[in-house]
């Protein structure tokens, strides 16, 4: 195996496209079973819960909250001048747990069960992307 | 079904080997284990090999077995699963053996992960995420396995940071009386862990297995055929494997439910509990880990696995002496090939053959790999019944 050069980007593949174009216009989405209900996270081909390939594609609130977070300082080579950042586990509304980035906070202000919300952000010209950041609430 | 024993061992120090091609560290170590097994060449029938390194794409499977060592074999496949390789490629061969269809099988492991950096060696770990939803946004398993979990596991229990480093102290005192342990250099407290730098909060470097190269063999026999060699055989009594339908992302990160099933299912297989294994080498890449496990094991209460290391109960002369051989922190880390040197070590020490870190008296030891954030894991019971 060789270095992977140059960024960690998404491969916008066929299959995952509604995704790719509902991000690029500021929606979230991802795949619904038509048998069980059970919605997933990333896009599915084959429902996890019970196997179907019958699936819908179905809005996000894109709201959740932190389950678990750190403040990555060891990172891949295309991510260091972006270093040190926070990644977590998020649980979204709808159920499923992601892996996402966390921006706009600091790792001191974080707590677990932290409301986050979505936002979107592009990687190259061609390449939308998104991350979660802190729902700021009045006091 | 027949019975298997592993008749022959042969491993290298772990180390940094630069100046050595991936199969200039297995042919020595297949060659001791075939010596310590006395095993003629003829007589292996099959050869199962983990090959994985992170500077050249090597394809051992098809040209290692056949024209580097020479072999005519009835089986040979590469067999590959994370961390958990070790249990995989053990199992192909035991099964073949244990149907009848071959008599005597090589298992051999080469990890090499020394020759590249850190950030490009994140770069390729990326991959064990989703690549194209998790990848890109810089996790990596030192953040999720490291930084998450003990998180996690501190705010289950409200347990101090201290008792997580507990388990690396533990380690080093281990590997200081392992010749082959690659850091062996004592840590006198926990404050010592956890004064090293943070990679991913609240994780430090030494909570942390390293990266290291190694490489190791055994040789597996029917039960059968075992008293017909030279080598002392050391009996699979129980294996055990099972795979969460899970990687990384669980329903609890401060539990290992994949590892608990595994080691059940081996349990149950041998007739024994866990509480009666004379030692245990455990795969655990954090420290936090070692704890989770030791839970799992049902060695010690949900968030008491610190206290149960700070009593002692997990070292040389304890209950139940957890990584004799200095575990991945301590012995050091060839991912791929770590679930045999921990094989190696329990045959070690029921032959009786591990000098001053010896058990006196151990029987009945385990061995395991894990993979995909620990939420698969295969699970070995070995018993010595001279």
């Amino acid at each position: 195996m060789k270095p992977a050069d140059g960024k960690i980007l998404p491969r916008l593949t066929a299959d995952k496209k509604p995704f790719w174009e509902a991000l690029r216009q500021g929606r979230f989405i991802t795949t619904r079973c038509k048998k069980c209900a059970a919605i997933s996270f990333p896009p599915r081909m084959l429902c996890p819960a019970c196997g179907s390939d019958q699936r819908e594609w179905t809005d996000l609130s894109g709201r959740g909250a932190i389950y678990a977070f750190t403040q990555n300082r060891i990172v891949a080579r295309s991510f260091i001048a972006e270093a040190p950042f926070i990644t977590a586990m998020v649980d979204l509304e709808e159920g499923p747990r992601i892996l996402t980035r966390i921006e706009n906070a600091s790792y001191e202000e974080l707590k677990v069960g932290q409301a986050v919300k979505i936002g979107f952000k592009a990687l190259t010209k061609e390449i939308p992307f998104y991350y979660f950041e802190p729902v700021k609430t009045a006091r | 079904m027949r019975e298997i024993a592993i008749i022959g061992i042969g491993w290298i120090p772990i180390g940094a080997y630069p100046d050595q091609a991936e199969h200039e560290l297995l042919a020595p170590v297949v060659k001791e284990a075939m010596d310590d097994a006395g095993v003629e060449k003829k007589q292996l029938a099959g050869a199962v090999i983990i090959d994985r390194s992170y500077n050249e794409q090597y394809m051992f499977e098809n040209w290692f077995p056949s024209a580097h060592l020479g072999l005519e074999l009835r089986l040979c496949a590469k067999a590959l699963c994370g961390g958990a390789s070790g249990g995989a490629a053990l199992r192909y061969a035991a099964y073949a053996i244990a149907v009848g269809e071959i008599d005597v099988c090589l298992v051999a492991a080469v990890s090499k992960e020394t020759q590249v950096n850190t950030p490009d060696h994140l770069a390729f770990t990326a991959n064990t995420f989703d690549r194209d939803f998790e990848a890109p946004h810089g996790v990596t398993i030192t953040g999720v396995n490291g930084g998450m979990v003990t998180q996690r596991y501190m705010h289950e229990y409200g347990v101090a940071h201290e008792q997580i480093a507990l388990s690396v102290v533990r380690n080093r005192e281990h590997a200081a009386k392992n010749p082959i342990a690659r850091y062996r250099e004592p840590l006198i407290t926990a404050a010592d862990v956890l004064n090293s730098r943070l990679v991913a909060d609240p994780c430090r470097l030494l909570e942390c297995a390293p990266r290291d190269d190694g490489a190791a063999a055994i040789v597996l026999v029917a039960g059968d055929h075992a008293t017909h060699f030279r080598g002392q055989p050391i009996y699979l009594r129980g294996l055990g494997e099972h795979h969460e339908p899970a990687s990384f992302i669980s329903k609890n990160l401060a539990e290992l439910p994949g590892i608990g099933e595994a080691a059940r299912r081996a349990c149950a297989q041998a007739g024994i509990k866990a509480s009666d294994l004379d030692l245990a080498e455990i795969y655990a890449p954090f420290a936090v880990s070692d704890l989770i496990i030791l839970e799992e094991l049902g060695l010690a209460g949900r968030g008491r696995a610190g206290e149960f290391i700070a009593e002692g109960h997990t070292h040389l002369g304890g209950k139940i002496p957890i990584n004799i051989s200095g575990g991945l922190t301590s012995r050091g880390h060839p991912p791929f090939a770590s679930e045999l040197y921990g094989i190696i070590e329990v045959v070690e020490q029921l032959r009786a053959r591990a000098g001053e870190r010896q058990i006196k008296g151990a029987r009945l030891g385990l061995a395991m790999g894990a993979h995909s954030g620990d939420n698969g894991a295969t699970v070995e019971i070995l018993e010595q019944r001279g």
